[in-house]
């Protein structure tokens, strides 16, 4: 029972980071349908919900084996560190009012805990990661602006009346929504339950003829927080993000969403990335990247494609230092954290 | 998914019910005109009475098609330009049922030489106003040629103005053998006459707004 206790103590790091995850990150997929009442929350909430824990079970393995490969994490002490300092950065920073990430925070925080290890980074990850960072608006906006043109010629080449057209953008929303959160889920419950991994609680369970994973099962609790954050306290975030910050269309947030959403699938899709390989193409890295950026790489491409001049250029700069500054902060956190979690507490938080 | 089940095809259609109710009440105002012009008493009383019940009828589906707008929130992104362009054009059942009305109760008598320029004036407010119909019905699925629609309905305006100007010169013409009241009265329901055309401009003017946030 205090195994457990502690067990569960260590985990709540983790799920403190899905539960904001799925507060603040819910918000960029449904926040305009909500805002702009195209969608109920409680259909938005539900619906995000459950996406968001199959696209956890099903497809969050690539993204957290690209994370394992940063720094194998094998103590369950070590992985509460990390996974606190990410957290605690992410909050720290959101109070600050900077641009933050889970996926750059939990990067710094990993390799604070290899530096306090001694433990080589590999630096050909880092390069992977950071590349993808760097090229997920950017694909976002590549996405956005072809998707733009599509949707827009359909609209004009078609005679399809108003009220039709919100029925349909309605359920294309639902859709994109659906995707977006099954999207985030398989991307970034690395994020979550990445670090916990190596030190999982969970035995493998035999259903019938299936085998429910350990890693599946941590997963899977990984998006119950998520969903709870999307239930507890997302409400208000979409409320703000479709009445306040990105004043978008229903149309062109549906674009929004289907195009961030699929930088995500990109980068966390093991069947996409063999599916490219076995046609002999380079395959996307499966990374946990940053999904608020990948929405304004997206709202960038949407207002680019509608012929937009003037680049919004303190957003790209607030990106830019995002990439250096949350993992550089949570690098310094992890550092400090593991110390304290090690010599005030003394925990083991590398095992030999 | 109830809300995807009939709603939307039940707005469309009181919008197409209310856009046939205006059609037709333009119809009865020009045919009402006519028929008053020839002094066709009978078949005037006739249109005054359809006029009123097309404005009725017109009524009861703008009521519908806010019920259903609201209650369900149905195209909220979209819902106060159309609510608001609706509401505007319920003035054209209520101006032309005022016309044929005044025309009953003042019964002013205009003069064999005025009934075409009458006439005239009365068959170009309702080709502005029919074509303004066509405007937002246009608006509703093709909108990208909206703006042919609306340089017609400003065309049909200026050339109503133009014969109201006409007809005023020759009302109050020194040979013309009406009192000044009558001159007075004449004139004002010419300018009734061409109303609609302007009430049509107004409305096309607003339209031409609308259709760009219907732009992506």
């Amino acid at each position: 029972m205090e195994m457990l206790l502690i067990t569960g103590l260590f985990l709540s790091a983790g799920l403190f980071m899905g539960w904001s995850l799925g507060a603040n990150d819910a918000a960029n997929i449904f926040g305009t349908a909500v805002g702009t009442k195209m969608i109920r929350f409680t259909t938005a909430a539900i619906i995000c919900s459950v996406f968001v824990i199959l696209g956890a079970v099903v497809g969050g393995g690539g993204t957290s084996h690209t994370l394992g490969e940063l720094g194998g994490i094998n103590a369950i002490a070590g992985a509460f560190a990390v996974s606190t300092s990410a957290a605690y950065t992410v909050f720290f920073m959101s109070k600050k009012g900077l641009p933050v990430s889970t996926s750059q925070a939990i990067v710094g925080a990993i390799i604070g805990w290899n530096i306090f290890g001694g433990i080589q980074t590999d630096s050909d990850v880092v390069v992977k990661i950071v590349k993808t960072w760097i090229f997920t608006p950017i694909l976002a906006a590549i996405f956005a602006i072809v998707i733009y043109f599509i949707v827009k010629y359909m609209i004009e080449h078609t005679s399809i009346h108003v009220v039709k057209m919100d029925k349909y953008t309605r359920i294309g929303l639902l859709i994109a929504g659906a995707f977006g959160s099954y999207s985030l889920g398989s991307n970034n419950i690395a994020n979550v339950m990445g670090v916990f991994i190596q030190v999982s609680p969970f035995n493998d369970l035999m259903i019938g003829n299936m085998t429910f994973t350990g890693v599946q099962q941590l997963f899977l609790l990984g998006g119950i927080s998520i969903a709870l954050g999307v239930f507890t306290f997302s409400k208000k975030v979409m409320k703000t993000v479709g009445n306040n910050i990105f004043k978008l269309s229903p149309i062109s947030a549906f674009i929004v969403v289907l195009s961030s959403s699929l930088v995500l699938f990109v980068f966390s899709s093991q069947g996409l990335n063999t599916f490219l390989t076995s046609i002999n193409l380079p395959p996307f890295p499966l990374v946990p990247v940053s999904q608020s950026q990948a929405v304004v790489g997206a709202i960038m491409g949407v207002g680019l494609a509608k012929g937009g001049r003037n680049i919004n250029l303190s957003k790209i700069g607030e990106i830019g230092a995002g990439w250096v500054l949350t993992p550089l902060i949570s690098f310094v956190i992890s550092f400090v954290v593991l110390n304290i979690v090690q010599n005030v507490f003394l925990q083991t938080v590398i095992a030999s | 998914m109830k809300l995807f089940k009939d709603r939307n095809n039940q707005l469309e259609l009181e919008i197409e019910l209310y856009l046939n109710s205006l059609q037709k009440g333009a119809n009865t105002f020009l045919e009402g005109v006519k028929a008053y012009l020839r002094n066709e008493t009978e078949h005037f009383a006739e249109h005054t009475k359809m006029i009123k019940e097309q404005e009725r009828e017109a009524d009861e589906h703008l009521v519908n098609i806010k019920y259903v707008l609201f209650r369900y929130n149905l195209i909220p992104d979209l819902s106060t330009d159309i609510l608001e362009l609706m509401d505007s054009m319920d003035d054209i059942n209520d101006i032309s049922k005022e016309i044929l009305l005044d025309l009953q109760v003042i019964n002013p008598k205009i003069d064999a030489s005025l009934t075409d320029d009458f006439g005239h004036i009365a068959k170009k407010s309702k080709r502005a106003v029919e074509t303004l119909i066509k405007a937002v019905r246009i608006y509703f699925t093709e909108f990208k040629t909206i703006e042919d629609y609306i340089t017609k309905v400003n065309l049909f305006e200026s050339e109503a103005d133009l014969l109201l100007h006409e007809l005023k010169v020759k009302i109050f013409d020194d040979k013309s053998d009406y009192s000044l009241s009558e001159k007075m009265l004449l004139s004002n329901f010419a300018a009734d006459f061409a109303k609609l055309s302007d009430l049509a401009e107004t409305i096309a003017s607003k339209l031409s707004v609308f259709r760009f946030k219907r732009s992506i």
